[in-house]
């Protein structure tokens, strides 16, 4: 019985601790994330330089995060996969979704069950970027703040690499520390969130296809490029 | 009783992870590269025989007591697991966000962390409470052979 007491007073101990450094680094993540708030030099640029939508939507921005996967498949094939997929949460989302408790409502949760997930977004966005088979990327603006949310479908060699990418910009800085404390408690499971989609999407696809492509850029089983059984 | 333990801890590991991480579908399994399920089956593997050397180490003398106590420290073996498990699971977006610096990735690991903890804490706990009983049952026998 010892032990069972001692361990919960240890598990008490590293909690207290990870708690103020979680609380220490969400302030100095707020704070560091928004002093570029209004200063055009100090605010982050995208990387990559290519002409990708999301960048003409909102180039520069103060909070963001960005995930992608490789998939075997054509991006053809990926991007109807995400244009299909319902957003299936598996369990390890469901328990991390105890975060929510602990959040306002605003927490990531961007899947509506039985709606694929591009459509819903679509509905509940102010504006939508389209490229088709390539690119989509959802804009909202609010008082101040804008924010987009984008899901692209790149060829590389042997397949395609899915990326979605969360930019939000700020204009007052304290809207901007507001939302970045926010940020830094839910941060874990959005960006958890966001990575079991896209390996979601890649099982699918890959499952349904092969794993690989053929010299000629095609899958492996060209027959199976209808989703059946993908999405 | 150490290898009892040690298996016992690898298969609850096991099973959690796969229930958590594929609903107990395990046909999604065959669409994992050879990295991934390696992966899949190490990091468990290694968090549950982690949770039994800490209980092996600090709680030998409840292990090869009376059936409360090994209930107890069987009960706490499977929470220390969860906890580590949750940990490992709270960190998977968190290493992957291509928009995250070093810093970030620590700051934010912190914060994933205590998630972890907390999550898989409270989950293992409930289920620690109650598979403890039967390890506890299984083990009396075990703790006697090779003690």
């Amino acid at each position: 019985m010892r032990f069972l007491i001692r361990t919960g007073l240890a598990t008490g101990v590293i909690v207290i601790v990870l708690a103020l450094a979680s609380v220490s680094w969400r302030e100095y993540s707020a704070r560091s994330s928004c002093a570029s708030v209004g200063g055009p030099a100090a605010q982050i640029v995208a990387d990559g330089g290519s002409a990708m939508l999301v960048d003409e939507a909102l180039p520069e921005y103060q909070i963001g995060e960005k995930h992608s996967v490789f998939i075997g498949a054509p991006p053809e094939r990926v991007f109807e996969s995400l244009e299909r997929d319902t957003g299936d949460k598996p369990p390890v989302i469901k328990l991390f979704e105890l975060l929510m408790i602990f959040g306002d409502g605003r927490a990531s949760a961007i899947f509506e069950a039985d709606k694929p997930v591009l459509d819903w977004l679509r509905k509940g966005n102010d504006s939508v970027l389209e490229e088709p088979n390539q690119e989509v990327v959802f804009v909202n603006e609010d008082k101040g703040t804008k924010g987009t949310l984008n899901f692209r479908v790149d060829p590389v060699e042997g397949g395609s690499r899915l990326t979605t990418e969360t930019r939000v910009m700020f204009e007052d800085q304290d809207s901007c520390r507001e939302f970045g404390r926010y940020w830094g408690v839910m941060y874990p499971g959005s960006s958890l969130h966001r990575f079991y989609f896209l390996e979601t999407i890649k099982h699918r696809v890959e499952h349904g296809a092969g794993t690989a492509l053929s010299p000629d850029g095609r899958g492996k089983h060209p027959e199976t490029t209808q989703l059946g059984g993908v999405a | 009783m150490k290898y009892f333990l040690r298996i016992a801890a690898v298969l609850v590991a096991l099973g959690n992870w796969c229930a958590l991480m594929t609903s107990g579908d395990l046909s999604r399994l065959a669409s994992y590269d050879w990295s991934e399920l390696l992966t899949f089956f190490l990091v468990p593997t290694v968090l549950g025989l982690a949770a039994a050397e800490v209980a092996l180490r600090l709680a030998r003398k409840s292990l090869e007591g009376g059936f409360l106590d090994r209930y107890a420290a069987m009960a706490a073996t499977v929470w220390i697991g969860g906890m580590l498990c949750g940990v490992a699971l709270a960190w998977g977006g968190v290493i992957h966000d291509e928009a995250l610096g070093m810093a970030g990735t620590v700051g934010f690991g912190a914060v994933a962390s205590m998630w972890g903890i907390f999550c898989g804490g409270v989950l293992s706990l409930a289920e620690g409470l109650i598979l403890g009983l039967p390890l506890a049952a299984v083990l009396g026998p075990f703790g006697k052979e090779d003690r």
